[in-house]
């Protein structure tokens, strides 16, 4: 069981209040556009609102007014950042005396891209676009967040990986897999209450989605870690299942036959 | 004199630098491929050309300093993923990167200090693209992460660029420099790099930061303002 502390009272702002799209790659230059809803929170009306986006040593911050009066800076320009590359997001509420405490936050946005079918669901597996050498996928989880890398070598690899179904059936069970070893094995999380705005909580909850009844055990001894990996079969089973996933793949093996 | 262009390295080019160094580790004594360098299969052109030339680096500042200017022509966007260029000039400047010792062999370190690795954890060990990235975020205004030798990564540059959120932030890397580096000798002030986190040391320094981050809006604060949220035991290393 993962516990943090708050002694300072900063609130959490949830995900949902939040979107960022990245909007333009003009001259192989990405900006955003954000929306932000802190109503409800008694947050004081002029703490200030700002949004830092940030990849590696990649960091830009951009002043967003207060939070009575939230207003878009004109220029929301990321700069120095690949175009391709996927970059976090930070909204951080601070108090006006000048003193920094921060007085809410939402970390580890993931930015939706313009070309993303428009929806409000969290994104679970952002996509990132880098140079894998003869490799076509992996799954980045050092990162903020979990994604999942494709190989910028690849013509049209975003559109394979959107709408393939050999790709599809065949990447993303075992990209469901290896999310969800990290998460209930390497890390032994297993409860999705414990911080449901937290990557882990939020596949946990996916997995309820999928219709997977029972959460996984926790512990670390030899039986329960059977339980465990029988666990995360039984949920990459139920993925592939509400994604039919072996008769879309025999259909587009013999695209003839009906 | 007349520099060189720089290329890059392809594919084959990678693999057969790979190689060279694997040879060195087995105890190889072999020079680094000049021929490589502008090979018709192991390299290609860059789309502009950029000329260097063999600069001996006294320090990782001044092959920081250097590449930056030179490679201002390039977009600055792609080149910090840019593994066939970070591994052509780790190539060109290998005798830098890699020198030989009196009896010509080499201590080689792990690949990924020579040729890009784009992975998260290891991104920041390359040892030309580690200087090229500081000094286009401080310039020459933060000593301690770059007055090593080149082919050394650098106690506190390794230390606060494996933490993403560490490396670009203004203010907290002022206070390291403040509170770490030793002007006079251009180094790190003794025992500030020790292993464990010992009261007032490097490490701690970045435990409490990392705490700190949570409560406080360390991105908009000075270095003074960062000096002044922590606890006393840095206080000698002020008065240091």
């Amino acid at each position: 069981m993962i516990r943090k502390f708050n002694y300072t009272g900063r609130k959490r702002i949830a995900r949902s209040r939040v979107r960022i799209e990245i909007t333009s790659r003009k001259n192989g230059v990405a900006s955003f556009e954000a929306s932000i809803d802190l109503s409800g929170l008694k947050l004081p009306k002029n703490a200030e609102v700002f949004i830092e986006a940030y990849r590696r040593a990649f960091f830009k911050r951009f002043a967003f007014g207060t939070v009575s009066e939230i207003r878009s800076p004109q220029i929301r320009s990321l700069g120095d950042l690949d175009p391709r590359a996927l970059a976090m997001f930070r909204i951080k509420v601070v108090e006006p005396s000048g003193k920094g405490r921060i007085l809410a936050v939402a970390d580890k946005i993931i930015p939706r891209r313009a070309e993303d079918e428009p929806t409000d669901k969290i994104c679970l597996l952002p996509v990132d676009f880098v140079d894998l050498g003869q490799s076509i996928w992996r799954l980045d989880l050092a990162g903020d967040w979990p994604s999942l890398q494709l190989n910028t070598r690849i013509e049209d690899i975003r559109e394979i990986a959107r709408s393939d179904v050999h790709f599809l059936s065949l990447v993303y069970p075992e990209v469901v897999r290896q999310v969800f070893h990290k998460i209930v094995v390497e890390e032994d999380h297993t409860d999705p209450q414990t911080d449901p705005d937290d990557w882990m909580s939020q596949w946990l909850s996916f997995a309820s989605l999928l219709g997977v009844k029972q959460l996984p055990p926790s512990g670390g001894s030899e039986p329960i870690l059977q339980d465990k990996l029988k666990w995360i079969d039984d949920t990459v089973e139920a993925f592939c299942s509400s994604n039919k996933m072996m008769e879309k793949f025999v259909q587009a093996m013999s695209p003839g036959e009906k | 004199m007349m520099g060189d262009l720089v290329r890059i390295l392809t594919e084959e080019g990678i693999r057969s630098f790979r190689e060279y160094l694997a040879g060195l580790r087995e105890g190889g004594r072999a020079e680094p491929s000049r021929a490589l360098l502008a090979d018709p299969y192991g390299t290609s052109k860059l789309q502009i050309n950029v000329e260097i030339d063999k600069s001996q680096f006294a320090n990782r500042r001044s092959a920081g300093k250097y590449l930056f200017e030179k490679l201002q022509p390039l977009s600055n966007s792609r080149i910090d993923s840019d593994v066939p260029l970070w591994s052509w000039l780790s190539l060109y400047y290998f005798d830098e990167l890699c020198p030989p010792g009196k009896d010509g062999s080499r201590r080689v370190a792990e690949d990924c200090r020579y040729i890009l690795d784009l992975d998260f954890r290891l991104y920041y060990r390359h040892l030309l693209l580690g200087p090229y990235m500081v000094y286009r975020l401080y310039g020459e205004g933060i000593p301690m992460l770059l007055w090593e030798r080149v082919d050394q990564m650098g106690e506190a540059y390794r230390e606060l660029s494996c933490r993403q959120n560490l490396l670009s932030n203004r203010g907290v890397i002022e206070a390291a420099n403040t509170l770490f580096y030793d002007e006079k000798r251009d180094r790190l002030k003794k025992g500030a790099a020790v292993k464990t986190p010992k009261a007032g040391s490097l490490r701690r320094f970045i435990d409490v930061v990392q705490q700190l981050d949570l409560t406080y809006d360390l991105h908009s604060m000075t270095g003074e303002q960062v000096l002044g949220l922590l606890p006393q035991e840095f206080n000698e290393w002020r008065k240091a």
